[in-house]
């Protein structure tokens, strides 16, 4: 039986390099896959679309040996295929990039690179000059005796992309390759995955920007809540709303306004003066900041990444020391205040670091939401007050769309964006006086993004103040009445009226002027 | 033979059964997995020596057999640890629990006796006859094999692939896992390993340092090794230097007995500097600077 199917698939998809039939992955109470499909050409760029949570990474974590399907089959070049560990999956020639990187920070990259060449037979010069090669080949350039912490994200990534490639992979899976890099950073990465086609090596994106499927990709498979919505959409005959209305089964209906209020008379809320502040390696990171925020405003923080805006956040919620100058709130001097008095005065905060700072990955959704106010709001004398904290935790999962099996599944069995919508809702439940958002859609798919941008605005128009610090530029201009652009750990100018994007831009990477 | 020569000569006699199981701990938590149960399986390596010696007649066979005990009792906390995933610390204290208490059983029989067969000093001629450092040539082959051991094991640490393993396995398991290399595999023999060497510097000195056997011959050696693995930063060629130092403290304890120091306070010296080398290396940007593996005593478990 068998055998002969065996036969047949040899004979029908010569052209196709993986196809994945009847796919089924259940979770503990949530199906992540139901009976999927997924087939991919040989020499494309193939985009893998959907929102956080549709299954997308589960699909391909599959693909790659490192879960097992609960039903269904992978064929690989026509003929069927086990792949129970990322160890087969190589022999297979598949590889993948990690959202997050495999990468062991205290090693050099030769290091790393050698380490996932276990089982094979190769000197460190002979993998210092093959790396070399590969590297002028495809356009990936690195230094391969610097240590990984001392490496940029999109340099992380391009070490992890030769590490596939060293193995001579057929497929690379590059798992939200863009989330952490620069527009120019994205570009050549595009550019060397250009090349890698060329050279007849098939390529899975899985994302859920849709331009970037649009721009990049041969063809699409939309994935929506573990089902195919479309499969193998060719590019040129791909309609950018039908896609939208594909991965989206949530009509979107909020358009932030961009008329921006003038607060230049309302109060002061808090006010920054002279901060200094060092990075971890004890270099100056934040340069003699001062500034202040207004009541009723949306203050954003514009800035390439690295330029001091993590350094300056976290000495405002109390997480890192300032070395010189003060921060007022509400007049009160909470310079190198703890983060609880921060909280108690009404701050909340969206960290960059979800995962460090953001949730407790083993306790349950509902108690990561109550983390925060247990003693106030969600407690009766002694002990945990458990209906309210039922009550209000299933209604920030509803009002935020947040994809979880149960209120007490621990948040570490979440997706990243869907992690990203519970810090979301927990801080914004808070109803804070000021409100320090630090990438709050970072990893969002589009509907979770207009939700979030939505309860910003209704946030500020409850009188409470935003500082929000972006490398999304859209979403600095949208939002924000004014924008400060940050540079070196200066803030190098300043935009009061509406202002373009390009102006912001110059301005971010430019000397002053 | 001059007197520093002699001193020198018993702390590194004195220091070699802690170079054997510091530089298997070594190995162990570079790897990820912290083994407290050192005391223990150096118990059961001073047993299982001193009782296949006493049986064979043979010391060699008392130091292979040793050896293999270690690393086979070892496998109890590696299962507990690894495969299982509980509380190192706890599996680790079971550990020497189990194999004190085992040995006590099981060596009533050995208390008093005297083994026939030796160990015999390998003086190098001319070269020990050198001042001071003369008492780094007046050896039996077991000690000289712990500073060659170690050389060995830096040199497969830091310049071999099998090192980078290692390593990497300590730092962040599952990078390993993706690389297709079995972290549990690779956990389980540094255990194996550190059970091995934890199980020769036990018979090392029932067998020859102070032969016989005895209930607490061990005498808390296997916590200094634990110490002497952070002392050494997890470092084979810092363990060399460790174990001797300490072996150092060990011998002076007897000699300045003489001048009316009281044995008792000398003898607290080693958990003394145990003390302030663990709470330096505690603090956590020392953690950072010194190199603490950084997923020590984490279980590793592959999400699914």
């Amino acid at each position: 039986m068998l055998n002969i199917r065996v036969l047949i698939n040899l004979g029908n998809d010569q052209n196709y390099l993986v196809e994945m039939r009847g796919i089924v992955k259940m979770f503990p109470t949530v199906v992540a896959l139901n009976n999927v499909d997924f087939r991919v050409k040989k020499g494309e760029i193939h985009a893998l679309l959907g929102e956080n949570g549709a299954g997308k990474t589960t699909l391909m974590r599959i693909l790659y040996g490192m879960y097992r399907p609960d039903e269904g089959e992978v064929f690989i070049e026509g003929r069927r295929v086990n792949i129970s560990s990322p160890k087969d999956a190589l022999k297979l020639g598949i590889g993948m990039v990690h959202q997050h990187f495999m990468l062991i920070d205290r090693l050099t990259v030769l290091e790393n690179i050698a380490l996932s060449l276990k089982g094979i037979k190769v000197s460190f010069k002979e993998i210092r000059n093959r790396i070399e090669e590969l590297s002028s080949i495809y356009g990936l350039k690195i230094n391969l005796d610097a240590k990984i912490w001392q490496l940029s994200v999109g340099e992380k990534q391009r070490v992890e992309i030769l590490k596939t490639l060293y193995r001579d992979v057929k497929l690379l899976i590059l798992d939200e390759p863009t989330s952490v890099l620069t527009p120019i950073e994205s570009e050549e990465l595009f550019k060397s995955l250009r090349k890698m086609v060329e050279s007849g090596k098939s390529i899975i994106l899985i994302t859920h920007k849709i331009d970037e499927a649009l721009n990049v990709s041969d063809s699409i498979t939309v994935l929506r809540k573990g089902r195919i919505v479309a499969s193998e959409i060719k590019r040129d005959e791909a309609n950018r709303l039908d896609i939208v209305s594909m991965i989206v089964d949530r009509p979107i209906d909020f358009k932030p306004n961009r008329i921006k209020k003038d607060v230049s008379d309302s109060r002061i809320v808090m006010e920054v003066n002279n901060l200094r502040v060092l990075d971890d390696r004890g270099n100056i990171a934040v340069r003699d900041i001062s500034f202040v925020l207004r009541e009723g405003e949306i203050l954003g923080i514009a800035g390439v990444a690295g330029n001091g805006q993590k350094e300056l956040i976290e000495a405002l919620t109390g997480l890192r020391r300032i070395e010189n100058g003060y921060v007022k709130i509400f007049g009160i001097d909470v310079t190198n205040n703890p983060v609880g008095k921060m909280t108690s005065l009404g701050i909340a905060h969206i960290p960059e670091d979800r995962l460090r700072y953001g949730v407790a990955l083993d306790l349950s959704v509902a108690d990561n939401i109550i983390m925060k106010l247990y003693r106030k709001k969600f407690s009766r004398r002694f002990f945990l007050d458990e209906a309210t904290i039922k009550k209000e935790a299933e209604r920030l999962i509803q009002d935020f769309g947040i994809v979880v099996p149960s209120i007490w599944t621990p948040a570490g069995f979440l997706s990243g964006g869907n992690i990203q919508k519970l810090i979301v809702a927990r801080e914004l439940s808070m109803s804070p006086k000021i409100l320090i958002a630090s990438n709050p859609t970072s990893g969002l798919d589009v509907a979770s993004t207009n939700y979030v941008h939505w309860a910003l605005h209704r946030l500020r128009a409850s009188g409470s103040s935003i500082l929000l610090v972006s490398e999304d530029l859209d979403e600095i201009l949208s939002l924000s009445d004014r924008i400060l652009v940050m540079r070196d750990g200066k803030i190098v100018k300043e935009f009061k009226e509406e202002s373009s994007i390009n102006d912001i831009g110059l301005a971010m990477t430019l000397k002053e002027t | 033979m001059d007197i520093a020569a002699s001193l020198l000569a018993e702390a590194i006699k004195a220091g070699t059964p802690l170079l054997f199981a510091t530089l298997g701990e070594v190995y162990c938590e570079r790897s990820g997995v912290i083994n407290l149960g050192l005391e223990g399986i150096m118990t059961i390596g001073a047993l299982t020596g001193f009782a296949t010696t006493f049986i064979t007649g043979s010391i060699w066979m008392g130091f292979l057999a040793a050896m293999l005990a270690g690393g086979v009792f070892s496998l109890i906390h590696a299962f507990a640890s690894i495969s299982l995933g509980v509380n190192q610390t706890v599996s680790g204290l079971a550990t020497v629990m189990l194999g004190t208490g085992i040995s006590s059983l099981l060596g009533k029989r050995y208390v008093g006796l005297s083994l026939r067969d030796r160990l015999m000093p390998m003086t190098i001629p001319f070269l020990s006859e050198i001042p001071v450092l003369g008492g780094f040539f007046r050896h039996d082959p077991l000690a000289y094999a712990g500073i060659v051991i170690a050389i060995v094991m830096w040199y497969v640490l830091f310049k071999t692939r099998i090192g980078i393993i290692i390593r990497a396995v300590g730092e962040k398991p599952e990078a390993v896992d993706a690389a297709g290399v079995n972290v549990y595999l690779v956990r389980y023999i540094c255990v194996f390993l550190g059970g091995v060497l934890g199980g020769l510097g036990g018979a090392y000195v029932s067998l020859y340092y102070t032969p016989g056997w005895r209930e607490g011959i061990m005498m808390g050696r296997g916590w200094i090794a634990l110490a002497l693995t952070i002392f050494s930063l997890w470092n084979p060629i810092g363990s060399v230097l460790g174990a001797f130092l300490f072996g150092g403290v060990e011998v002076l304890q007897f000699h300045l007995q003489e001048y009316g120091v009281p044995a008792s306070l000398l003898g607290a010296l080693p958990y003394v500097v145990t003390i302030i080398v663990l709470t330096t290396s505690s603090f956590g940007f020392m953690r950072r600077k010194l190199g603490v593996p950084a997923a020590l005593g984490k279980p590793y478990r592959r999400e699914s």
